[in-house]
C-alpha cells in the first residue's frame, strides 16, 4: 500500500493533474453554487471532455467536481436559502440563519473549513479501507455480485423520496434498458430495433448525459422567470480569520466525518442524509440544542463535515465492488469504464498508479476547493444570478456536444434525447431517478454475472437458486437486500403515517 | 389533478411498456432473454399492485385540497410546454447540425434560443453564443481532436 501511495503522490507532480483538478474544482464550485445544476449532472457533462485525457488526469477532473460541487452547494443555501445541492440540504438550517444576522462570512468561512475537514478524513478512510475490501472481493463470484448490482439497485430504490414502488419500477426499468444490445454470452441481439447505433447497448455515458442535463434544462425552462436573489454577500471581512473558531469544534469535525462515511459505505443514502444525522447528533449533544435553526455554528459545521465526508465514502464500495452509492458515484463508473478500467482488486494492483494518483488528487481537490470557494463566494454572488434564460440553452449544447464526441455519431445525440426523455417523464410523475441510474449503470454487471453464474450449473435455475442460499456470501447479501426492502417497507409506512396524521 | 391521479397515470404507463417489453422478449431464444422477460413480469406486478393500492388510497381521502392541486396542475403543465419546446428545439439544432455547420447551427441554437426563453439583451445573446461556440469548439474538436460532425453546407468553412 505504501508503495502505492507513493506512486499515487508522484503523479501530483505532473503540472497537467494540478491544471486538470484545478479545473474540476473551479468546475465544480460554480455547478454546486447555481440552483438547478446538481453534481451528478456536472460529473456527466463533463465525462466526455476527460474522454481522451490519460485516465489518472481525467478522474482527478471528475473527483474535483464532485468534490467541489458537493460542497460549494453551501454557499447558495447560506446567501439564498436555496441548496446549490441536495447535499447542502441540512445547511439551509443554520446556514441562512447565520446569514441573516449579517454573518455570511462566518457561515461560509465556516462550512468551508468544515467541508474541507469532512473530505479530507473521507479520502484517508478511502485509502485505508478501499485496498482490503478490494482485496476481499476477490472472495465474490459470479452469483455475488449478481446479487450485489441487485443490492445496491434494492438499496436506492427502497430509499428514494416517495413511494418505494415507484423506486422498484424506476430501478427495474433501468435494468431494462441496460439490456439494449447484444447478450453478453449468446450474443443474440435484442430490442435494438434494427439500429445498428443500439448493437453495443444504449452508451452509458450518454444516456447518463441525457438522465442529467435534459430533465433539468426542461425544469429550468419552466421556472426561467424564477430569480435568485441574494439577500446579502459575502464581501465583508477575512473568511480565514475564522480558521482559529473552526479549531473549536474538534469533536464535532470527527463525530460528523465518521457519521458521513458510514453513510457513504451504504449505497443508496446519500449526503443530505448524512448532513441530518450528523446534524442531528449535533443537536443532541450540545450545551446549546436551544440554539439550532437559529443560526448555530455547531450545526452547520455538522451538516457540512457530514456531507463532504460522504464523498470518500461512496468511493469505497465502488472502487472495491463497483457498486455506486449515489447518481454521481454510478456518473464516476462511467468514467472509469470509459477509460478501460474495472472496480475491484485490479484496480489496486495493476492499475495502482491511476488509482492511489486518483486518491491522491481527491485529498489535493478537497484543500483546493478552500480557497478556490472562498474566491468565489466573496467576489462571484452574481455568479448565482446568470439567467435561466442564457444557462439553459448552454448546457443543453454542451449535452449535445458531449454526446455526440464519446464516438463522433449524431446517432447518440439522438439516444441522449431519447433517455432524456425518459428521465423527464420520470420528474413529470415524480418518480425518483436514481434507482434508474443505478439499473443502467448495473445491469450489464447483473446480466452478465447472471449468466455466467447460470452457465456453471448448465443452466439450471434450482441449483442456482441453491447457491444463493448455500454460499455464505450469498446468502449474506440476499438477507441484506431483504433488510433493505423490509427498512423500505418500514420507512414509507411511518411516512405515511404521518403524511394521514 | 392530483399526485394519486399521476401515479395512476404512471402505473398504466409501466404496465403497458412492461406488457410491450415482456411481449417482445418471448418473442427472443429463451437463453437470451429470460432477464428482460423476468424484468417485464416484476414491472407490470409492481405496477398492477401500486395502481390496486393507489386505487383504494383514493376511496380513503378526499379531494380537499383544490390549491395544492391547481399548483401541481400548472407546474406540470408548464413543464410539459417546456419539454416540447426543448425536444422542438434540439431536433432543430441536430437538423441544422446535418446541414449548415456547427459553428453556424450552435450559435444560432443558443442565440435563438436564449431570446425565445425570454432575454433580450441583444449583445448579451451575441456575446455569450460567439463565446461558447468558440469554447466548445476548441475544447472539443481542437484539444480533443473529435472529427466534426458532416455536414452538407459550410463543410470547410469554419467560422474560428
Amino acid at each position: 500500500m505504501i508503495k502505492g501511495i507513493l506512486l499515487g503522490l508522484s503523479t501530483l507532480g505532473d503540472p497537467a493533474m494540478l491544471a486538470a483538478m484545478t479545473a474540476g474544482v473551479l468546475g465544480g464550485v460554480i455547478i454546486g453554487v447555481l440552483p438547478g445544476l446538481s453534481s451528478t449532472m456536472g460529473v456527466a457533462l463533463l465525462i466526455p471532455v476527460t474522454f481522451s485525457m490519460p485516465p489518472q488526469i481525467g478522474l482527478a477532473m471528475l473527483g474535483g467536481i464532485y468534490l467541489a460541487s458537493t460542497y460549494s452547494g453551501a454557499i447558495s443555501a447560506i446567501l439564498l436559502n436555496i441548496p446549490g445541492t441536495s447535499a447542502a440540504v441540512a445547511t439551509l438550517l443554520d446556514g441562512y440563519p447565520l446569514s441573516l444576522k449579517g454573518q455570511a462570512t462566518r457561515a461560509i468561512a465556516l462550512a468551508t473549513f468544515a467541508s474541507c475537514m469532512g473530505g479530507l478524513l473521507s479520502v484517508v478512510a478511502l485509502l485505508f479501507i478501499a485496498p482490503p475490501l478490494a482485496e476481499f472481493s476477490l472472495a465474490f463470484g459470479s452469483p455475488e455480485y449478481f446479487l450485489l448490482a441487485i443490492f445496491g439497485i434494492t438499496v436506492i430504490a427502497s430509499l428514494s423520496a416517495g413511494a418505494m414502488e415507484k423506486g422498484l419500477i424506476a430501478g427495474a426499468v433501468g435494468l431494462l434498458l441496460s439490456v439494449v444490445g447484444s447478450h453478453p454470452l449468446t450474443g443474440d441481439m435484442r430490442y435494438t430495433l434494427g439500429l445498428p447505433a443500439l448493437y453495443d447497448g444504449i452508451p452509458l455515458v450518454v444516456s447518463l448525459i441525457g438522465l442529467y442535463s435534459v430533465p433539468e434544462v426542461i425544469d429550468m425552462v419552466a421556472k426561467r422567470r424564477q430569480k435568485n436573489k441574494p439577500t446579502c454577500d459575502a464581501s465583508t471581512s477575512n473568511p480565514f480569520a475564522f480558521l482559529p473558531e473552526m479549531l473549536t469544534h474538534k469533536m464535532n469535525l470527527v463525530r460528523s466525518s465518521l457519521i458521513g462515511i458510514g453513510v457513504g459505505i451504504i449505497p443508496g443514502v446519500g449526503c443530505s442524509v448524512g448532513g441530518f444525522l450528523s446534524y442531528d447528533a449535533a443537536k443532541k449533544t450540545s450545551q446549546t440544542p436551544e440554539n439550532f435553526g437559529k443560526g448555530s455554528t455547531e450545526g452547520l459545521v455538522a451538516s457540512e463535515t457530514a456531507n463532504n465526508a460522504v464523498t470518500g465514502g461512496t468511493l469505497i464500495p465502488l472502487l472495491t465492488l463497483g457498486i455506486p452509492g449515489n447518481p454521481v458515484t454510478a456518473v464516476l463508473l462511467g468514467g472509469l469504464m470509459i477509460h478501460g478500467l474495472r472496480p475491484g482488486a485490479e484496480l489496486f494492483t495493476l492499475n495502482a498508479d491511476i488509482t492511489y494518483g486518483f486518491i491522491a488528487s481527491l485529498f489535493v481537490a478537497n484543500l483546493l476547493f478552500v480557497p478556490i470557494g472562498l474566491l468565489i463566494a466573496r467576489y462571484g454572488v452574481r455568479v448565482i444570478q446568470i439567467p435561466r434564460a442564457i444557462l439553459a440553452p448552454m448546457i443543453m449544447t454542451l449535452a449535445v456536444v458531449g454526446a455526440y464526441a464519446i464516438r463522433g455519431s449524431l446517432d447518440d445525440i439522438a439516444i441522449m434525447l431519447f433517455v432524456g426523455a425518459i428521465g423527464f417523464l420520470f420528474m413529470f410523475f415524480d418518480v425518483p431517478r436514481a434507482p434508474l441510474v443505478l439499473g443502467l449503470t448495473l445491469g450489464t454487471l447483473a446480466e452478465g454475472e447472471l449468466a455466467r453464474a447460470l452457465a456453471l450449473v448448465h443452466g439450471d435455475v434450482m441449483a442456482f437458486a441453491a447457491q444463493l442460499v448455500t454460499r455464505p456470501l450469498s446468502l449474506v447479501i440476499v438477507l441484506l437486500c431483504a433488510y433493505a426492502l423490509y427498512q423500505g417497507v418500514r420507512q414509507h409506512r411511518k411516512q405515511s403515517k404521518i403524511l394521514d396524521g | 389533478m392530483q399526485q394519486h391521479t399521476m401515479d395512476k397515470i404512471f402505473c398504466g404507463t409501466m404496465v403497458a411498456f412492461a406488457v410491450g417489453c415482456g411481449a417482445v422478449a418471448w418473442g427472443y431464444p429463451f437463453d437470451s432473454s429470460y432477464f428482460p422477460r423476468i424484468l417485464s413480469v416484476f414491472i407490470a406486478f409492481i405496477g398492477l399492485y401500486f395502481g390496486v393500492r393507489l386505487h383504494k388510497g383514493n376511496n380513503d381521502r378526499g379531494n380537499n385540497d383544490r390549491g395544492n392541486n391547481d399548483k401541481l396542475w400548472d407546474e406540470r403543465r408548464g413543464q410539459a410546454w417546456a419539454a416540447l419546446g426543448v425536444f422542438g428545439a434540439s431536433a432543430a439544432y441536430i437538423f441544422a447540425l446535418q446541414i449548415i455547420n456547427f459553428e453556424f447551427s450552435t450559435l444560432l441554437f443558443i442565440s435563438l434560443f436564449s431570446f425565445c426563453l425570454g432575454c433580450r439583451h441583444l449583445v448579451t445573446i451575441l456575446v455569450v453564443s460567439l463565446l461558447s461556440t468558440a469554447l466548445l469548439y476548441g475544447i472539443f474538436f481542437e484539444f480533443l481532436a473529435v472529427s466534426r460532425p458532416e455536414s452538407l453546407l459550410f463543410e470547410q468553412v469554419g467560422v474560428l
